[in-house]
């Protein structure tokens, strides 16, 4: 099987250089583009796997390249973005973005979320074979098929929304999921301005799941952004 | 103050004249009736006339000129009907009582035009008085306020209580062009008209208007606001009576007046220059320490990623595998340092450029100590962390991604100012309805008298500042983030060794319900 493909859309180029070296040095193939025009040609000619997608290009807003590649594809696309740019990283997750990096980061961040973005789109590719049902971290178990949490070897008991939620996170396990996403899952659409609602059910996971709620390992916070669930 | 100085000649009409007259009939009559006993008792009429003086005297200081005249004309003509012989008859015999009647017609007109004086300086006094007084409260006024409007609002409201008038201030801006009066209590509008002849009197720096040889058909009189360089504005006054203004007393009064609202409005003026002056120097020599801290705190990261990749580059053949590993950590870490210092920076100029937006949303508190906890967790490692948040702690109104800032330079400085074996405590509480939030630790503590000054952009304490981590921007912007949420936070010395850093989020609004509908039973 050929390695997959990454295209890197990037106007810096150290940046372009560092994303190149350790994709490669970890068997990616890299493509690379340094502005929207650009972007979208790579994108359209060879059919990356994934997409590292800079919002400050030099042309265009990078936001164009998320519209415009979700009206055909789902390939995966993860934003590298600043920090203090909360709204900015909502905006391109709303739109179709699967995941971000906050700049700077390092490699193991970089290919972690990378695995992660891979691997979601590998299951969405193979929707025919049925899905994994159990998932687990920590101590804890997670069947979706029969609805039931076992911490340890006792069972947890879940409220319904609760079992949602976390179902939820589970069947996106590694990748963030803004508050809207998550509202509109697990609460319908009329719930997409009522941001306490996750809020609130997470820190009631977090006291049923975690070792230490205010000290969550798995059930983490991407503040200002929404939730992710560790998965490795 | 509706009388004027003049107001001692009295008319017929009013009911005080009415009140005169009676007067002036009452006390003849009682003479007359003093007259006739002292006549019955046989004394001389030399000293019967005596009794009628007294009562004109009376009359002229009690009731004025024009009624002791015609009492001393009825005093005569009653004397020389009933004492003087023939008896009823106006017929007079003696030609001494010729000089009689002249002598009372004399001394009534002498006492009432004395009296008439007296009275008119005291009057005037009083006058003086009042507007001494006025003068002083005006200047006292004045003394007391600061702000071009409300000098100018206060001023008008004094010198029309002080004449009885609607006054105005119009203010000349920087090109000398008169400003209409920007005052709600410019009782009268500030027309073609008006605003013309202010200019006028601005660049003549004269005074117009009625009472004067400019414009003198004007109702109002203009006098201009002069300082010993310009003239900043012109005072308008138009009196309910044209004569209060136009007597040389009221004009000297109404020049002081304006000489005072001139100084008062020159003094507010270089105050506010020399205000503007300071907040500029201020902004200079925030911004020189900015460059000077940051170009300091710049280069020392930069220099040492600069060394070890260069070492790297040029002799990586020469060095041996540890030496490259460490001076890879080097590079790694200096990095870090410097995206924390860079991000500070940002924040800081974000928050005191007011150009942050504050996204207040609802969140669990542990949820925020609990996101700031595991961004640290690569600078706290192993570090014991005792947190202590109250179950019933209700959510907090807050932008999370700043208050979650806050939390990590306050446990930053705690991890970083503390022995390493020694825990940290977090704790969190409801007060008031708002939220009290403590990060503790047994670190070196406070300096008494720093517990202010920590939160002072560039201030570090005496014990950290040979260390090189710090910028002195950490607490800078905790305050910063904290006063933009109408919050409070405080740093104490902890009584048994340590520092407790606080801040209270205060009580807005109500935490919003949960919607029963979209909650449910366990499945």
């Amino acid at each position: 099987m050929n390695p997959p493909t990454i295209a890197v859309i990037e106007d810096e180029t150290p940046i372009r250089r560092f994303l190149r070296a350790s994709l490669t040095a970890e068997g990616y193939r890299v493509l690379e583009a340094e502005d929207v025009a650009g972007g979208l040609r790579t994108i359209t000619q060879q059919r990356p796997d994934l997409i590292l997608l800079d919002l400050g290009l030099p042309d265009r807003d990078g936001l164009e390249i998320i519209h415009a590649v979700r009206e055909w594809s789902t390939v995966p696309i993860i934003i590298l973005s600043a920090r203090g740019e909360e709204k900015s990283k909502i905006t391109s997750l709303n739109a179709g973005a699967d995941d971000y990096l906050t700049k700077p980061f390092g490699v193991g961040e970089l290919l972690a979320r990378v695995r992660v973005a891979l691997r979601h789109a590998a299951r969405l590719a193979t929707s025919s074979e049925p899905e994994e049902t159990s998932f687990g971290f920590g101590d804890v178990r997670v069947d979706l098929a029969a609805r039931t949490v076992l911490r340890g070897s006792e069972e947890v008991k879940l409220t319904k929304l609760e079992f949602d939620l976390l179902a939820t996170l589970v069947r996106n396990a590694g990748k963030v999921l803004t508050h809207r996403f998550l509202l509109e899952k697990v609460w319908g659409p009329q719930a997409i301005d009522e941001p306490h609602y996750v809020r609130v059910f997470m820190a009631n996971l977090r006291k049923k799941l975690e070792q230490n709620a205010s000290r969550p390992k798995y059930l983490l916070t991407e503040q200002g952004v929404g939730y992710r669930l560790k998965s490795e | 103050m509706s009388q004027s100085p003049h107001a001692v000649d009295e008319t017929f009409g009013t009911a005080r004249t009415m009140l005169a007259w009676l007067g002036t009939i009452v006390t003849l009559a009682i003479a007359t009736l003093v007259t006739l006993v002292f006549d019955a008792w046989q004394f001389s009429e030399a000293n019967l006339v005596m009794i009628y003086l007294l009562a004109v005297v009376f009359v002229g200081v009690r009731f004025g000129a024009l009624r002791s005249t015609i009492a001393s004309i009825a005093a005569v003509l009653l004397f020389d009907v009933l004492f003087t012989k023939p008896y009823y008859s106006l017929t007079v015999h003696d030609t001494e009582y010729l000089i009689t009647f002249s002598v009372m017609l004399a001394a009534g007109f002498f006492a009432s035009s004395l009296t008439s004086r007296i009275r008119h300086q005291a009057e005037v006094a009083r006058q003086n008085e009042r507007r001494a007084n006025a003068l002083y409260r005006l200047n006292q006024r004045l003394a007391a306020i600061s702000g071009a409007a409300r000098l100018v609002e206060h001023s008008t409201e004094a010198v029309g209580e002080m004449f009885d008038a609607h006054a105005a201030i119009h203010l000349v801006d920087r090109q000398g062009n008169v400003r209409p009066s920007p005052s709600h209590l410019a009782s009268f509008a500030a027309d073609a008209t008006e605003l013309a002849t202010a200019q006028w009197v601005c660049s003549n720096h004269q005074a117009a208007g009625m009472g004067t040889t400019q414009f003198a058909d004007l109702r109002a009189l203009y006098v201009p606001l002069a300082t010993p360089n310009s003239t900043i504005g012109v005072l308008t006054v138009q009196p309910e009576d044209a004569a209060s203004i136009q007597t040389s007393d009221a004009r000297q009064l109404l020049d002081t007046c304006a000489t005072q609202i001139a100084l008062a409005l020159e003094r507010d003026m270089l105050a506010e220059e020399s205000q503007e002056a300071r907040v500029q120097v201020e902004s200079e020599r925030l911004r020189s320490s900015l460059l000077s801290a940051v170009s300091h705190d710049l280069r020392t990261p930069l220099a040492g990623i600069a060394g070890a990749g260069s070492s790297l580059a040029e002799s990586f053949e020469l060095l041996d595998d540890p030496t490259r590993r460490e001076l890879l950590e080097t590079i790694c870490d200096e990095s870090a340092r410097l995206t924390r210092l860079v991000e500070n920076l940002l924040n800081m100029t974000r928050l005191s450029g007011g150009r942050i937006e504050i996204d207040k949303q609802w969140h669990p508190i542990d949820e925020v100590v609990g996101s700031a906890l595991s961004r640290l967790q690569q600078q706290l490692g192993e570090r014991e962390v005792e947190i202590d948040i109250s179950a019933d702690l209700p959510l907090g109104h807050f932008d999370a991604v700043l208050i979650e800032q806050v939390l990590i330079n306050l446990i930053e400085n705690a991890a970083k100012y503390s022995p390493p074996e020694s825990a940290i405590f977090i704790e969190a509480e409801c007060i008031d309805g708002g939220v009290e939030l403590r990060v503790m630790d047994r670190g070196i503590g406070l300096q008494a008298g720093d517990e202010e000054r920590v939160f002072e952009m560039f201030y570090r304490g005496a014990e950290v500042r040979s260390d090189h981590q710090g910028t002195g921007l950490g607490l800078a912007i905790c305050k910063a983030v904290v006063d933009a949420h109408g919050g409070r936070i405080g740093a104490t010395i902890r009584e048994d060794g340590g520092t407790r850093v606080w801040f209270q989020l205060p009580h807005d609004g109500s935490p919003p319900e949960i919607d029963m509908e979209l909650t449910d039973e366990a499945t």
